[in-house]
């Protein structure tokens, strides 16, 4: 059976008789013409049109005929009821789910977090589920910027079912020195000062001098030929900082070791609804790490409002590990390295590593000299 | 194609589909292993496996299958 005789339609039939061979010949020769014929005990079964049927069974009453094709496939289709309206249905919630919002995108804010933009959207009219069409982006934008002063510029774009949230945030004004308040300028840290920048006041140290943490750097006090008077110090000073960190772990550890065994489970989330596809959320494992992925179901390109939730755990077991020292000296390293970033506000001028052990347990002390500005 | 004319003006034509035969007047036995039919006053043979008869009309016939070799003779007498 090809494409044309399915769309054309056509018949099998199947014959009994005691002479198969004469049955075939005497069917060709009153103008059947036959297909696909076959010959088992004294029974032969061939196809033809679908338009000869009737001619057949004219000719031959007692031959057994089913007719196949698209016509009778549509036929026999829309006696299923049920079916087309379950069909027509299910087309009509995918057209509708892709009218509506489903996913949220937030770019470009920094400051401003993702829930506090999506909480407000959501009082103000765009949530989940909203119609995208009816998405007012200008009043949105309004409303936002008066909701949330640290933006400058919002905008909303829907695309299908997910909606594009576009914000740039205010760049904060400087602030605004009285010059004529009268300030001092203090240590930060301690230190050998290395640089003395003064823009306002009266220098109170010189390059080389140490200075503790609090001391007086530049006064707000100045004498001039008028007499004395006071003004807001401003001066760029850097100086020399040492620091001295220490940072300590044992040789032998606990660490996770993942066996092969995973358990899966999934759940639906159909909205803001989350269906759960099984009974316990818990896992036999003695210990586990959890991990959840999202997948969002779409069809057509069009995304559907439902997604499949996918909770994996994967079991591992604690094994007492012996670190080398080596290794524990490298961990150790970055771990001060990164603490001396975070501490100081200039650049590292030297820096030097001191290893110890002690009772299984490896300290590093990390020594460094860094050029940084104090006032 | 290939035009066997052994049958003449009746003829065999080799296919993509299968052997098609024009101007056949019937049937005479039919089996996966061996296809007998007449040509006018002629008896053809086909010998071969998993033959079958495709497409069948009053004039037009159309076998499929491996076809290892056609005996055709006439009123009982071998010809090739």
């Amino acid at each position: 059976m090809n494409f044309e005789s399915y769309i054309r339609g056509y018949a099998k039939a199947k014959l009994s008789t005691a002479h198969p061979n004469l049955a075939i010949n005497i069917l060709t020769q009153k103008g059947i013409p036959l297909r696909n014929v076959s010959i088992t005990d004294n029974t032969v079964s061939f196809n033809i049109r679908k338009s000869t049927a009737k001619y057949l069974l004219a000719v031959c009453p007692e031959a057994e005929i089913r007719i196949y094709g698209l016509t009778t496939d549509i036929r026999h289709f829309l006696h299923h009821k049920l079916l087309i309206l379950c069909i027509l249905l299910l087309f009509c919630l995918w057209f509708v789910s892709g009218q509506l919002v489903w996913e949220f995108e937030v770019s470009g804010n920094e400051s401003v977090t993702e829930f506090e933009i999506l909480r407000i959207l959501n009082e103000n009219g765009l949530k989940y589920g909203s119609i995208g069409i009816l998405v007012n982006s200008e009043k949105l934008s309004n409303i936002m910027l008066c909701e949330i002063p640290e933006l400058s510029w919002f905008a909303v774009n829907i695309s299908g079912s997910r909606a594009y949230i576009s914000v740039r945030e205010r760049v904060a004004k400087p602030d605004i020195i009285d010059p004529y308040a009268y300030k001092n300028v203090y240590a930060e840290k301690s230190g050998k000062v290395l640089s003395v920048l003064v823009y306002d006041g009266t220098r109170i140290v010189g390059v080389g001098d140490m200075v503790e943490k609090g001391d007086l750097l530049v006064s707000g006090i100045t004498e001039s030929y008028t007499g004395v008077r006071q003004e807001h110090a401003l001066a760029r000073i850097y100086a020399e900082t040492a620091y001295e960190l220490a940072a300590s772990m044992p040789i032998s550890c606990k660490a996770k070791k993942y066996t092969d065994e995973a358990c899966r489970k999934y759940s639906i989330a159909l909205g803001s609804l989350r269906l759960n596809l099984y009974y316990h959320s818990s896992c036999d494992f003695k210990s586990y790490d959890t991990s959840l992925t999202e997948k969002q179901l779409a069809v057509f390109g069009r995304e559907l409002p439902v997604k499949l939730i996918t909770t994996t755990y994967s079991e591992y077991t604690s094994e007492n590990t012996e670190l080398t020292i080596a290794e524990c000296e490298s961990t150790l390293k970055a771990e001060l390295s990164d603490m001396l970033r975070r501490e100081i506000n200039g650049d590292v001028l030297s820096a030097a590593f001191e290893t110890n052990e002690e009772n299984g347990i490896i300290t590093v002390t990390l020594t460094a000299k860094c050029r940084e500005r104090i006032a | 194609m290939e035009k066997y004319g052994f049958v003449s003006p009746y003829c065999l034509t080799l296919t993509s589909s299968g052997l098609h035969i024009d101007g056949h007047c019937g049937i005479v036995e039919y089996g996966s292993e061996l296809i007998s039919l007449k040509v006018k006053s002629k008896l053809v043979t086909l010998h071969g496996i998993k033959l079958k008869l495709a497409a069948m009309d009053e004039k037009e016939m159309l076998i499929s299958g491996v076809i290892h070799y056609i005996e055709l003779s006439e009123e009982g007498r071998h010809i090739s």
